[in-house]
């Protein structure tokens, strides 16, 4: 008995020490991106590298996992009391990096501050819908949408990280700007602007200890040097490598290429808003028609894209992949053209911007050569992004113009721009399909919403409201020396579980 | 010299006023920021709005005088980009590109100034006709693909040096190399011309019948007499990295003014394309001005003040 009560107690005593031992983060993990942080406020941070960097230091309430699906994170249930009033059940316990409890109030700040206008943040046109935030209690916050809104869950998830009230109301903005604090798996250490952003491991996190002691991450705009930063040791992963390059790191016996489907989708917008050949529906499709999109995967992309029907990614809720895509049939598409009364053809400007996408320019290029084939006269417009995206909005782009479009939301609703005749954005207006957008956004059963959203693709795809091209596939370069970690199709990274070796 | 130097600032108060007008005139007219500052989905309400809160509603006229009226109290506007002010954007960006380009001009000068002179003394050697290879070599390789060529060499193939960043000696030393080469060749070269001129002159000649020694008739008369058009391109050269040795800041990610103006342009953050400007604008003409300083103590027969 008594050595049952030495051994039960030194049991206890033992297993207080051995999760620190066991656990304790080492090493450092450098992580080449391609654009620097504007700022150490998540609310400012709204590219997309910058938020993978926010990520570490600021949870949300909740976000996606690796496979779009919604995930708790400082919340750890919600309910949906009417089609307007969402709840949420927050974790308890959590602090943030100084100390400080996270309560609902935190939560409410920092989703109000989105909302404000004279924050200015970038993304609140994705939180219209959102007309009040209440604290219910110290660990229950309500969101009220001003009307019924189906993926209020995909808003939460994507950007609106928690920030502490109290630090920042006692300290101001600037101040925490310059201290950045959260409640997230890393620690802020130091920011050099265009520099590296040094962040330590939170050893209180909520979710466990981090394995990995120290995260560096450096911008290096240019490719030739990110990739050469990762073969020369100086860099463990490294984003946006080029398709060019992938077999050549693939060779190498210390690193691997990791290239997860992306969210981005590329195809050309069709502009029908001027009056010509355009619109009509023959000549849309034969535009379709006469493009091998295979041909620009296989010899441009090498390989790393996928073909896509529609305009809403594979990855995307409401992706339907039972549509057949335009395969390339030049005959079909003279015929087509001859049809609507085009035999001889019709000038058709065919506009890229330089640099945006990967490969932007030589897929334009491509196209154009194949419209020609089929005795269109198309005339390739690159321009610098800014200038060219300017034009875009202003309706000034003639033709066909080349957009990709991110899924960050995972929901075919990031689509909806492109019908919505008070969007910049849509170069095509047709008040049918315009009305079964208004249908689907209204719908909350994700089931019933799926097969509106469904047949919108379909009509789409009738319509060929686009030249729909691919799906873009990222890669990532990643040193053997890393463990745990797994490229996600939105660039977000989980970098909790991942560990380096010596 | 005093009535001079304030002649020259007086000028320098219209060139510097013509400047920031032609740039606030491009930047305007080369598209519109709030395109790229917002997402897809914003609406057309969203844009108006922030075209609204950054003053870009108002007529390009009073969007300059507003500019200019804060310029002079040293207020540059707050940047659309980081919604911070402009002036202190500029100025935490500023030590990088200042330590890189006085790590570039010292391995310049250190380098040219010695080869230029000895080419010049032993003309059609060997030396110098290496010498003159270097030159040309070094002014006519693009300064991004001497960069990559760096890095492959001494970063990926020899994993001598670090590929990027700031915050080491050895991340300053591919920069710093690469950037000071076009100015190293270009330096040499003017060195070489300039001191074979002097070289074949009288007194040079005279000074030899004397019997003076080599290295003093090289040193103390010929070279001190061949620095003027030296000075002179060593600031056009200090100047230009001051404003950002772009290329170079891109390949080696280093945190300096380039980048920052780069970035700047692309998203049309014109606050901050305006402040840089600005801020080059006043290194250029301070450069010149110490270097017309400087011609007076190299050579005191250069008199600015006006002959009665």
């Amino acid at each position: 008995m008594k050595k049952m009560v030495i051994f039960v107690g030194l049991f206890f005593v033992s297993s207080y020490f051995l999760p620190c031992a066991m656990a304790a983060p080492t090493g450092e993990l450098v992580i080449i991106n391609t654009t620097d942080c504007i700022s150490m406020d998540p609310l400012v941070e709204w590219m997309t590298d910058g938020m993978v960097m926010m990520k570490q230091m600021y949870d949300h309430l909740i976000d996606f996992d690796e496979a779009g699906k919604i995930r708790y994170r400082l919340a750890i249930s919600h309910k949906l009391v009417d089609d307007k009033t969402w709840h949420f059940k927050l974790r308890q316990g959590i602090k943030f990096h100084n100390g400080d409890p996270f309560t609902a109030a935190d939560a409410k700040y920092s989703l109000d501050r989105i909302l404000d206008p004279k924050m200015r943040c970038t993304y609140r046109a994705r939180y219209l819908t959102f007309e009040q935030i209440n604290v219910i209690d110290d660990h229950t916050l309500e969101i009220k949408t001003k009307i019924p809104d189906p993926i209020v869950l995909n808003r939460l998830a994507f950007f609106p990280r928690i920030v502490p009230k109290k630090y920042i109301e006692e300290n101001g903005l600037d101040h925490f700007r310059a201290n950045p604090l959260g409640t997230g798996p890393f620690k802020f250490v130091k920011w050099v602007p265009k520099g590296d952003l040094v962040m330590e491991a939170n050893e209180n996190w909520w979710g466990g200890t981090p394995k990995v002691k120290r995260l560096v991450f450096r911008s290096v705009p240019e490719m030739a040097s990110r990739v050469s930063e990762l073969q020369s040791g100086g860099a463990h992963i490294v984003t946006a490598v080029p398709a060019f390059m992938v077999t050549q790191l693939e060779k190498s016996k210390d690193l691997e290429v990791q290239s997860p489907t992306s969210l981005r989708v590329v195809f050309f917008t069709i502009n029908t808003l001027t009056k010509g050949p355009l619109e009509d529906k023959r000549v849309r499709q034969a535009l379709n028609y006469a493009v091998d999109k295979e041909a620009i995967i296989k010899g441009i992309l090498k390989g790393r894209a996928i073909q896509t029907p529609t305009i809403v990614s594979t990855l995307a809720f409401g992706y339907d992949g039972t549509i057949k895509p335009y395969p390339y049939d030049p005959e079909r598409a003279k015929a087509l053209l001859k049809e609507a009364g085009y035999e001889k053809g019709f000038k058709l400007t065919v506009n890229s911007p330089s640099g945006r996408y990967p490969n932007d320019k030589e897929v334009a290029g491509a196209i154009s050569e194949m419209l020609r084939k089929v005795g269109i006269d198309a005339n390739l417009l690159i321009q610098e992004p800014g200038t060219y995206f300017a034009k875009y909005i202003k309706h000034e782009l003639e033709g066909i113009s080349l957009i990709g479009m991110g899924y960050l939301l995972y929901d075919v609703d990031s689509s909806y721009a492109l019908l919505d005749p008070n969007n910049p954005y849509c170069h095509y207006h047709n008040p049918e399909l315009y009305k079964m957008v208004q249908e689907a956004q209204a719908i909350m059963d994700h089931e019933k919403r799926k097969v509106v959203t469904s047949q919108l693709q379909k009509k789409m795809h009738e319509e060929a409201v686009l030249i729909f091209l691919y799906n873009q596939i990222d890669n990532y370069g990643v040193s053997k020396k890393v463990k745990g970690f797994k490229a996600r199709p939105d660039d977000h990274m989980d970098l909790f579980g991942v560990s380096v070796e010596k | 010299m005093g009535k001079y130097i304030e002649r020259r600032l007086f000028h320098s108060v219209f060139v510097v006023f013509g400047i920031t007008l032609i740039i606030f005139l491009i930047t305007n007219v080369i598209g519109d920021p709030v395109v790229l500052l917002l997402p897809p989905d914003a609406t057309r309400a969203d844009y108006e709005l922030l075209r609204r809160e950054l003053g870009l509603d108002r007529p390009l006229h009073t969007q300059y005088f507003i500019f200019l009226g804060n310029a002079v109290r040293g207020n540059f506007g707050k940047s659309f980009l980081f919604n911070k002010p402009c002036l202190s954007l500029v100025m935490e960006y500023l030590p990088a590109t200042l330590e890189l380009t006085v790590a570039s001009m010292l391995i310049a000068v250190i380098v040219a100034i010695p080869l230029g002179i000895i080419c010049a003394v032993k003309p059609y050697s060997i030396l110098d006709r290496f010498g003159r290879v270097f030159g040309l070599l070094g002014q006519a390789a693009p300064g991004f693909w001497l960069g990559i060529m760096a890095i492959l060499l001494f970063g990926v193939k020899l994993k001598w040096l670090p590929i990027s960043g700031r915050g080491s000696f050895a991340q300053l030393v591919m920069p710093a190399l690469t950037l000071g080469f076009f100015s190293m060749a270009a330096i040499m070269r003017l060195t070489r011309s300039s001191m074979l001129d002097v070289l074949n002159k009288d007194y040079i000649r005279t000074a030899r019948i004397k019997g003076l020694p080599g290295k003093w008739i090289v040193l103390k008369h010929a070279f001190k007499n061949a620095l003027i058009p030296v000075v002179t391109i060593v600031s056009l050269m200090l100047g230009r990295m001051l404003g950002g040795a772009v290329v170079t800041e891109i390949v080696f990610a280093w945190p300096g003014v380039g980048r920052l103006a780069v970035q700047a342009i692309y998203l049309r953050d014109f606050p901050l394309v305006q402040a840089v400007v600005f801020f080059n604008c006043i290194f250029f003409i301070g450069i010149n001005l110490l270097v017309d300083i400087l011609y007076i103590w190299i050579d005191p027969r250069i008199t600015y003040e006006k002959k009665a």
